[in-house]
């Protein structure tokens, strides 16, 4: 039997745990945009510079067919492409304009994406349960808490395609799966050190189990000791230390997952292995009763 | 003769920019890691400045600077994050003894002018990006 608090005022808690998750990612995601923003402004100033070395090579290019009207030796038509060549820098150019065009198009994806994610992510706190593409959504809570994981580890997406939406309070799931996905990533810091060893790995699958929407979020990390598994989900309990993340992750996403959508949470850990967290939410809402619903059709 | 310069960073598409804007000025060298970063100054050292990034995946950007003051004392150390912060900056003067902690975006060409300012090891003066 879990203990509630008294009074506890759910609606407010929840978008005060939002916005904190918000803030949390903040600094991250300022560096996952800066540091594109970086390449792209100096690639466009490289770019710029090209031009302008470019510029004279242009101008001897279109008065070459007067050269050669007037008769100019071949050799001397030779030698003036080859300073041309030479002074423009042709041959390194040739490979580094694509190059840097390329990896500028490739980090303003990159900005898009992430503010792209952010917007979805941070979308209004709603009371309605709406129907969810649950794979978009993890792949956007992924994508914004990027530099979250990073660092310690790589994150395997393995999704079932046929997945049915679930219908669920969208911002819960995110927090959901936000703070399951930090979790791990933290298991994973803990065990990499400063991380003279090798990345580890995240790998997050969701599967359809009969009327349930299994996500199942793994780390590579220590797994979790014995005399602490009862309390994994207990508020306030936390094995971390003050400023290394709150360790509240599994008991948020028990309230959410639990209380908020009648749903179950578990774990399997193994010392040394690591730990996957499996979450189901039920299907029998499904989309389509859900929309019949909305109509006022069923109830 | 151009000065010899380090980057690390774990993009290579930061690092190619830094590559395209800076070739004219310095000769530069780069790592993927604080690791690789290491090994290239024990192979092809020793370089006039070596620029780092903060948060890297294994070795950070202070371990990597203060593992190569004792290889290279001499080498200049700056810090080039998109993690700012004054906690950050501190540690980083603290534990990495940095000459300068640069905040991204920097255009190259601040960098470039900055560089070329420190390098000019007669200057006295501490300079502010």
């Amino acid at each position: 039997m879990r203990v509630l608090i008294a009074e506890d005022d759910p609606v407010s808690r929840r978008q005060s745990q939002k916005l904190e998750a918000i803030g949390q990612l903040a600094p991250g995601v300022a560096h996952e945009i800066n540091t594109p923003m970086q390449f792209i402004g100096d690639n466009v100033a490289f770019l710029g510079e090209v031009w302008t070395s470019l510029k004279p090579a242009i101008a001897r290019f279109m008065a070459m067919p007067q050269l050669l009207r007037s008769g100019a030796a071949p050799a001397l038509l030779a030698d003036e492409i080859g300073a041309m060549i030479t002074d423009a820098d042709l041959e390194y150019l040739i490979n580094e304009f694509p190059r840097a065009v390329e990896q500028s198009l490739e980090g303003v994806r990159r900005v898009s994406k992430i503010v792209r994610a952010m917007k979805d992510f941070s979308r209004p706190a709603s009371d309605q349960k709406v129907p969810v593409d649950i794979n978009a959504a993890i792949e956007t809570t992924v994508t914004v808490a990027r530099n979250e994981w990073r660092y310690v580890a790589d994150v395997v997406t393995d999704f079932d395609p046929n997945l049915p939406a679930v219908v669920c309070l969208a911002g819960e799931f995110n927090q959901v799966i936000l703070c399951l996905l930090v979790n791990a990533a933290h298991a994973i810091k803990d065990v990499i050190g400063d991380g003279s060893q090798a990345k580890g790995q995240i790998t997050i699958t969701t599967r359809r189990q009969e009327n349930m929407a299994e996500i199942r979020i793994s780390d590579t990390g220590s797994g979790i000791p014995e005399a602490m598994r009862d309390r994994v989900f207990d508020p306030f309990f936390t094995t971390r230390e003050a400023g290394r993340g709150t360790g509240q992750g599994p008991a948020i996403a028990y309230s959410v997952v639990a209380q908020q959508h009648n749903g179950k949470i578990r774990f399997e850990t193994e010392l040394g292995k690591g730990t996957t967290f499996i979450v189901q939410f039920p299907l029998e809402e499904t989309a389509l009763d859900h929309e019949l619903y909305e109509k006022g059709l069923i109830r | 003769m151009k000065r010899r310069i380090l980057f690390v960073d774990d993009e290579q598409s930061l690092l190619d920019s830094y590559r395209r804007s800076l070739r004219d000025q310095f000769e530069v060298d780069f790592a993927l890691s604080g690791q690789q970063g290491l090994d290239t100054m024990r192979a092809n050292g020793p370089y006039a400045a070596v620029v780092s990034d903060f948060r890297m995946p294994g070795m950070d950007g202070i371990s990597f600077l203060s593992r190569a003051r004792e290889i290279s004392p001499g080498t200049l150390r700056v810090i080039l994050t998109g993690v700012s912060g004054i906690p950050n900056a501190v540690q980083a003067v603290k534990d990495g003894d940095v000459y300068c902690f640069l905040a991204k975006p920097c255009p190259s060409h601040l960098l470039s002018e900055l560089l070329t300012l420190v390098l000019c090891l007669d200057c006295p003066f501490p300079v502010q990006p």
